[in-house]
C-alpha cells in the first residue's frame, strides 16, 4: 500500500538545507520564533521535555545547552531531512533525541512528559481531535505546555504584507493548497478543542494582536 | 473587446469580494478590477480560497491554477481570465 504524502512536510524537508540561512532567521517568521523561544519559561524540576515539529533542531540545542544536568529532551519532526540536520546539529548533546512523529502519532510513552512546547508547526496537523488525544496522552498529569499557532482573524497586517511574499515564492497552486491544508483556528474552536480533553481551568489562549498566532 | 461571459464573472468576483470585504473590516478599500487583492488586504488566503470555490461553483469548472502568473492570480480582471480558460 503507497502512503500518503503529505505536501507540507514535503515541502519542509526540501527546505532543510536553507532553514537555517540568515536570510529566513531574520525574516518576520524567524524573528517570531526567537520572540515566543525567548517567552518560554523552563522549570528545573522537569525531567523530560518534548518539542514537536522542532525542524533543524535549532531551538532545542539552545534550550538543552542551558538546562540542569540530567534533564531530558526529545524533539519530534515528521520531515526527514529536518530530523537529518537536527541529529547532526545535536549530536554532542548526549540528552536529546531525536525521533519520528508529529501531533497526531508520537512514539512516546504515556504519561511521560513534564513539559512540551511547539513553535508555529500546531497549525499543520492533520488531525485535530487525534493530536490533542495525543498531546493528553503523553502528559503527565501535572505537565505544562506552550503551543504557539496561526490562528484565524488575528494578526491581518501581518498577513497582508507576508502573503504576497509567500505567493511569489509558491505560486498560486501551492499557495492555495498550504491554505487548504492549514488549520486556522478561533480562540473560541481552540479553547474547545483543548477543553474537551485537558483539564478547562488549566488552559489560557492568548491572542497575538500584531501577527496572527495564538499562545495556548 | 472583452467577452461578455468574462465581463459577467468579473462584475460576480467584484460583488463577492465587496460583500465579503464588508465582513472582514476592509469595506473601505477602493476595489477596481485592478485592484491587487492579497496587498491591499481586501482578502487573505482564507478567503481567497473560499472565492475561489465560488468561482468554480459560478462556472461549472475546477479552476486548474499550475502555472498560473501571481500578477495576474490576483486581480478580479486576472482570476475572470483565469477562470474561463478553464471554461474554455
Amino acid at each position: 500500500m503507497q502512503a500518503t504524502i503529505n505536501p507540507i512536510i514535503e515541502m519542509y524537508s526540501r527546505l532543510a538545507t536553507t532553514y537555517d540561512d540568515d536570510l529566513n532567521q531574520q525574516s518576520c517568521w524567524g524573528r517570531a520564533v526567537e520572540k515566543a523561544l525567548a517567552s518560554l519559561i523552563k522549570r528545573d524540576d522537569y525531567q523530560l521535555v518534548l518539542d514537536v515539529g522542532r525542524g533543524t533542531g535549532r531551538a532545542l540545542s539552545r534550550i538543552a545547552g542551558n538546562s540542569r544536568p540530567g534533564m531530558e529532551f526529545i524533539g519530534i519532526d515528521p520531515a526527514k531531512n529536518m530530523r537529518g540536520r537536527a541529529i547532526e546539529r545535536t549530536k554532542q548533546n548526549r540528552n536529546i533525541k531525536i525521533l519520528d512523529g508529529s501531533f497526531e502519532k508520537r512514539p512516546l510513552e504515556a504519561r511521560s512528559i513534564d513539559y512540551m512546547y511547539s513553535i508555529f508547526a500546531f497549525h499543520w496537523m492533520t488531525d485535530l481531535e487525534a493530536s490533542v488525544k495525543e498531546i493528553a496522552r503523553v502528559l503527565k498529569p501535572a505537565a505544562e505546555m506552550d503551543l504557539f499557532f496561526i490562528g484565524r482573524n488575528n494578526g491581518r497586517e501581518f498577513i497582508q504584507r507576508t502573503s504576497p511574499i509567500f505567493l511569489k515564492y509558491m505560486g498560486p497552486a501551492l499557495f492555495l493548497d498550504s491554505t487548504r491544508t492549514r488549520k486556522e483556528l478561533k480562540k473560541e474552536e481552540a479553547f474547545q478543542l483543548f477543553a474537551a480533553t485537558l483539564p478547562p481551568e488549566r488552559l489560557s489562549i492568548e491572542k497575538n494582536r500584531t501577527k496572527p498566532t495564538m499562545t495556548l | 473587446m472583452k467577452p461578455q461571459l468574462e465581463i459577467e464573472l468579473a462584475d460576480l468576483i467584484i460583488k463577492w469580494v465587496r460583500k465579503n470585504t464588508q465582513t472582514n473590516g476592509n469595506g473601505q478599500v477602493e476595489l477596481t478590477g485592478y485592484t491587487n487583492l492579497i496587498e491591499s488586504g481586501l482578502l487573505d488566503s482564507i478567503e481567497f480560497v473560499e472565492l475561489i470555490v465560488f468561482m468554480e461553483r459560478q462556472t461549472g469548472c475546477n479552476i486548474d491554477l499550475t502555472d498560473v502568473d501571481p500578477g495576474e492570480f490576483t486581480t478580479v480582471e486576472g482570476l475572470s481570465r483565469i477562470a474561463l480558460r478553464n471554461v474554455q
